[in-house]
């Protein structure tokens, strides 16, 4: 049962008339919590239109999204708050780490629970407990520009864990590493997958990792269509 | 919550002060315009103070004598002392002259007021060195911003003159510094002529056959005498005693003497309002523009700032950062950049302000309203930036 | 701290130091810088301060008496002369023929005279006749040889001869105060004459020679003036404000423009009783001997009168004077405070030092100089020197 999140014939079309384009003609997705499942097509099928449906960032035309048993759009947004949306149940893991240059590596993570309310010393706390789950705890003080690329890395994947999420949505998240490396951060995502109860879907056309998915959706012509890539899971280099 | 804005300028705090202080400098020739103008101001009531006159009584229908030339005889003062509610009247002169000192000449305003007893109208208010004029003749008081020490020989007209005592803030109108004489001496100043004129004149007279008659040489030489009689003033001060009343006196003046007074009031305004009017409206205008432009540069540099963050307000408003957090984070930095940029200006404006030319007078009140002006200049400059945060679209952190 | 915390704190806290500086010692909110001095008890000297000229005690203008034309002049400007000196001669033009013509007058008059007494002679012989004729005449008529008739013929011819030696001897009387008249007169002229030649009344110097030969002078002008150059003073005017106490006999420092480092000493030889209203003044005369070359007459010069010191009192600096509300006092600093007591002041001297008769005691901390004009509510700060 998908109850991470759940994507109901979400169609999204710009313009409207003879100059309309039909991004997205009807899109069905369902991942389960503690799932990862890929998101796979050519440029120009829609994919970012769907990361953006997905991330709460624009609104579809039509369809149903649900995450957990909360459902967010019925043909029209569910909630009034959508940063709060994407603060609380959306994470967001991107192409770079994009962290913010003029925070440490802490305030960096422990900024979205503290966007959530909670008291300074609470979510710093927090945030050196993750980043020490993640193996980069040693640098918590350090501002990004001292980290190396995979440091960062791991810094934005506990940025986009911190406030416990039950979905989060990477994007491209292996496009600047190589074989080795990206196997292991999808590797670490499947850990906090299962760690963390959040259901995972990223957004990739890298080679190299797609064999790794249990679940693939390849997007076509604004339809997805579900499939099982031949590979099992490899093992994840110590 | 922590700071954004407060970790955004620890991060570059080295630019931001920079920015700060470049700033500040213009708000400190902004802040410096208006003490030109309150300098100007305080000039002209300084003058009046100086004076210690509560009326001025001047020749008839002029607006002197700072306005315009304005002559008196001496002795009108006269019945002007004997009239009720007159305390002391006193004549005095004014000339403005260069006077050589060294290699270069200063302009002063060489004032002759009486000098018999002391705290007359006309004298020096306070002296910063020296003493007050004892001898009727060839001593002078001056003001510290001639240039002249205690014991200089001054060249007034013909005759050197000592100065025993300095003063400050004594100043004309226009910002010359003060000379005082004694009225008999600047009476000479004034209304003498040179040697080649009197010459002249002499021998004019000695042609006129009405002036010069024959086997009469008396006549010519009363003639003479007369010419070259000094006994005008430029104005007659009046100080009145403890109950009078200024627009009462001055209306008895004017009806009986048939002279034209003017009281503090009136002559605060003749010389605020006619004699530095244009002055002030250049200044204001001046800071108009400084003050506009100031606005101008603040927006700039808050826009710039925030435009190399666009990424950052993207990511912040895609993982959840409300629309007004990330406005009053932009918001802080430009209050933060005023706030420097105020008090290096207010220490830059007092720092440089003894070098100008004339006084400036940077007053408190002024400071503190300079400050809000700063405020709300930083605001609404960080309007075009806070526009530009909010319409960033967070979809842009998520690629094409 | 972070090395960065120690930069930033390296440039805020001088910044904000100074700020604050900035605020409270500089523009209004400044306090004023004032000088003090203590009271003291001194011997004030007062002393008169006034300018003049130089001026001849005598001059003389020597001119003539009657219209004439100036013949020579014996003496240019500068040259001493004795008394009685020629100094020039007026040309008569027509006195002399005036004198002639007196004389002429007084020769005839003395002619009718002499003619006069011959009248009278031959009046008093015909008296004679007619007496003895009338005598005769009674006699006969005695007789009776003679008419009535010719007795009062002879009668009237008597009184007849006897009228007309009255009026001969009128006659002479007449004759001879013409003579007197037209003698005085001429002796007129001549007195005349004599002034034309004009000399030098007393000894002195040539100081101005008005006219040269061939002009021609009115009665009453002057041709050479002359001055005695041992009698020199100085005119000299003191304000009347400051001339309490000056009279004569008091000495004097005499300072000529022309040797201005060169004092000379004299003493005021009278005070005048005329003062000059309009330029309220006091005019007085000061003697004094010169030695070496003459200063100029009408050469400006300074006089300085020294009083005799009174005895000791309170004083103060002039400059330490001020006018507050109409009543003159000094401010005085009591307990921290300023205060602004009202004086009694006495008399100045020139250095600028006052008495003070009542208000201050010894040793009172008084302000002398201050940077800005003192109110009672100032905050002001003590140092040793202005500016």
């Amino acid at each position: 049962m998908a109850d991470g999140i759940l994507i109901e014939n979400v169609v999204k079309t710009y313009g409207s008339g003879d100059t309309a384009v039909h991004a997205l003609r009807g899109v069905d997705m369902a991942v389960a919590k503690g799932e990862v499942v890929g998101l796979i097509g050519p440029s120009g099928s829609g994919k970012s239109t769907l990361l953006k449906c997905l991330g709460a960032v624009i609104e579809p035309t039509s369809g149903r999204m649900t995450i957990g048993d909360r459902c967010i759009y019925d043909n029209g947004w569910k909630v009034r708050d959508l940063r709060a949306l994407r603060r609380d149940l959306i994470g967001f893991i991107f192409q770079a780490p994009y962290l913010i240059p003029f925070l440490d590596v802490t305030d960096n993570v422990a900024l979205l629970p503290m966007l959530a309310g909670k008291s300074n010393a609470v979510a710093r706390k927090e945030a050196r407990d993750l980043l020490g789950a993640l193996d980069v705890g040693h640098r918590a003080a350090a501002m990004p520009s001292q980290l190396s690329g995979g440091e960062q890395q791991r810094v934005a994947i506990a940025r986009a864990l911190i406030n416990r999420p039950p979905v989060i949505l990477a994007d491209e998240p292996t496009a600047p590493l190589d074989g080795q490396r990206a196997l292991a951060v999808v590797g670490l995502l499947n850990d906090m997958a299962q760690q963390f109860d959040t259901a995972i879907i990223i957004v990739t056309h890298d080679e190299k990792i797609i064999p790794t998915f249990k679940r693939l959706y390849n997007i076509r012509d604004g339809r997805t269509v579900e499939e099982v890539p031949g590979a099992s899971v490899p093992e994840v280099p110590a | 919550m922590i700071s954004l804005a407060g970790r955004d300028i620890l991060h570059g705090w080295g630019k931001y002060m920079l920015t700060g202080v470049g700033l500040g400098l213009l708000i400190g020739v902004t802040l410096s315009m208006a003490g030109v103008y309150r300098g100007m101001v305080d000039d002209a009531q300084a003058l009046l103070d100086n004076s210690q006159a509560d009326l001025w009584v001047v020749q008839k229908d002029t607006l002197g004598p700072y306005a315009e030339p304005s002559n008196l005889a001496e002795d009108s003062e006269r019945p002007i002392q004997a009239m009720r509610g007159v305390a002391q009247a006193a004549g005095v002169t004014y000339l403005t002259m260069q006077i050589a000192h060294g290699d270069e000449d200063v302009r002063v305003m060489v004032v002759g007021a009486e000098m018999g007893a002391p705290g007359l109208p006309g004298q020096p208010t306070h002296l910063v060195a020296g003493r007050h004029i004892v001898r009727g003749h060839y001593e002078a008081v001056a003001d510290v911003k001639s240039g002249f020490a205690i014991g200089d020989r001054v060249k007034v007209r013909r005759n050197f003159y000592t100065i025993v005592g300095l003063t400050s803030r004594m100043v004309s109108s226009g910002g010359d510094p003060m000379l005082f004489l004694s009225l008999k001496d600047a009476q000479a100043a004034q209304f003498q002529k040179d040697s080649d004129a009197i010459l002249r004149q002499r021998a004019r007279i000695a042609a006129s056959p009405q002036l010069n008659p024959p086997g009469n040489p008396a006549v010519s030489q009363a003639v003479n005498a007369v010419q070259s009689e000094n006994n005008n003033v430029n104005a007659v001060l009046v100080t009145l005693s403890p109950n009078a009343q200024p627009d009462e006196v001055a209306a008895a003046i004017r009806r009986w003497q048939r002279l034209t007074v003017y009281t503090r009031a009136q002559m605060e305004e003749i010389l605020v309002d006619k004699l530095i009017a244009n002055s002030a409206r250049q200044i204001a205008m001046f800071l108009v523009i400084l003050s506009i432009v100031s606005a101008a540069i603040v927006a700039f540099i808050i826009y710039t700032m925030t435009i190399g963050k666009i990424r950052e307000i993207a990511v912040l408003k895609l993982i959840g950062t409300r629309d007004r957090t990330i406005a009053w984070m932009i918001l802080q930095q430009a209050l933060g950049l005023g706030l420097i940029g105020f008090v290096v200006g207010k220490i830059a404006a007092s720092l440089w302000a003894p070098f100008f030319p004339k006084y400036v007078l940077l007053l408190p009140a002024d400071s503190i309203r300079g400050f809000f002006a700063v405020m709300l200049i930083c605001t609404l400059a960080s309007v075009l930036a806070i526009q530009a945060a909010l319409k960033v679209d967070p979809a842009e952190a998520i690629g094409g | 701290m972070s090395r960065r915390g120690w930069t930033m704190a390296a440039v805020l806290v001088p910044l904000l130091v100074l700020f604050a500086w900035v605020a409270f010692r500089s523009g209004p909110l400044a306090s004023t810088n004032v000088t003090v001095a203590q009271v003291e008890t001194r011997r004030i000297a007062p002393a008169m301060f006034g300018i003049g000229t130089v001026e001849a005690r005598y001059t003389q203008k020597v001119g003539p008496t009657a219209a004439g034309r100036v013949t020579m002049v014996a003496v240019d400007v500068g040259d001493m002369v004795k008394a009685g000196q020629l100094l020039a001669q007026i040309d008569p033009i027509d006195l002399d023929q005036r004198i002639d013509a007196a004389a002429g007058g007084t020769a005839r008059s003395a002619a009718l005279e002499q003619a006069a007494a011959a009248l009278i002679a031959d009046a008093t012989a015909r008296v004679a006749l007619a007496r003895s004729q009338a005598e005769r005449t009674e006699q006969l008529k005695k007789s009776g040889w003679v008419t009535n008739a010719l007795v009062d013929q002879r009668r009237q011819e008597l009184a007849a001869a006897q009228a007309g030696l009255v009026a001969a001897q009128a006659n002479r009387g007449a004759a001879a105060m013409d003579s007197s008249r037209l003698g005085a007169e001429r002796a007129a002229l001549v007195e005349q004459r004599s002034n034309l030649r004009l000399v030098a009344p007393h000894a002195g110097l040539v100081v101005r020679r008005a006219v040269e030969p061939g002009t021609t002078v009115v009665a009453g002008q002057s041709v050479v003036e002359i001055i005695d150059p041992a009698q020199l003073w100085i005119n000299a005017r003191f304000d009347q404000t400051q001339s309490a106490g000056l009279a004569a006999g008091l000495p004097v420092r005499i300072a000529l423009r022309s040797r201005p480092d060169a004092p000379i000493s004299g003493t005021i030889e009278r005070v005048e009783p005329m003062a000059d209203a309009l330029t309220e003044e006091v005019l007085a005369k000061a003697r004094f001997t010169v030695t070496g070359t003459l200063p100029s007459i009408g050469e400006l010069a300074e006089v300085t009168v020294a009083l005799p010191a009174g005895a000791a009192t309170l004083a103060v600096p002039n400059a330490a004077v001020h006018r507050v509300d109409g009543a003159t006092g000094v401010w005085v600093i009591r307990d921290g405070d300023l205060d602004f007591v009202t004086v009694k002041l006495g008399v100045q001297d020139l250095g600028g030092w006052v008495q003070v008769l009542a208000g201050l005691a010894a040793g009172d901390r008084i302000v002398v100089h201050s940077a800005k004009a003192l109110k009672a509510s100032s905050r002001f700060s003590i140092v040793d020197a202005l500016p």
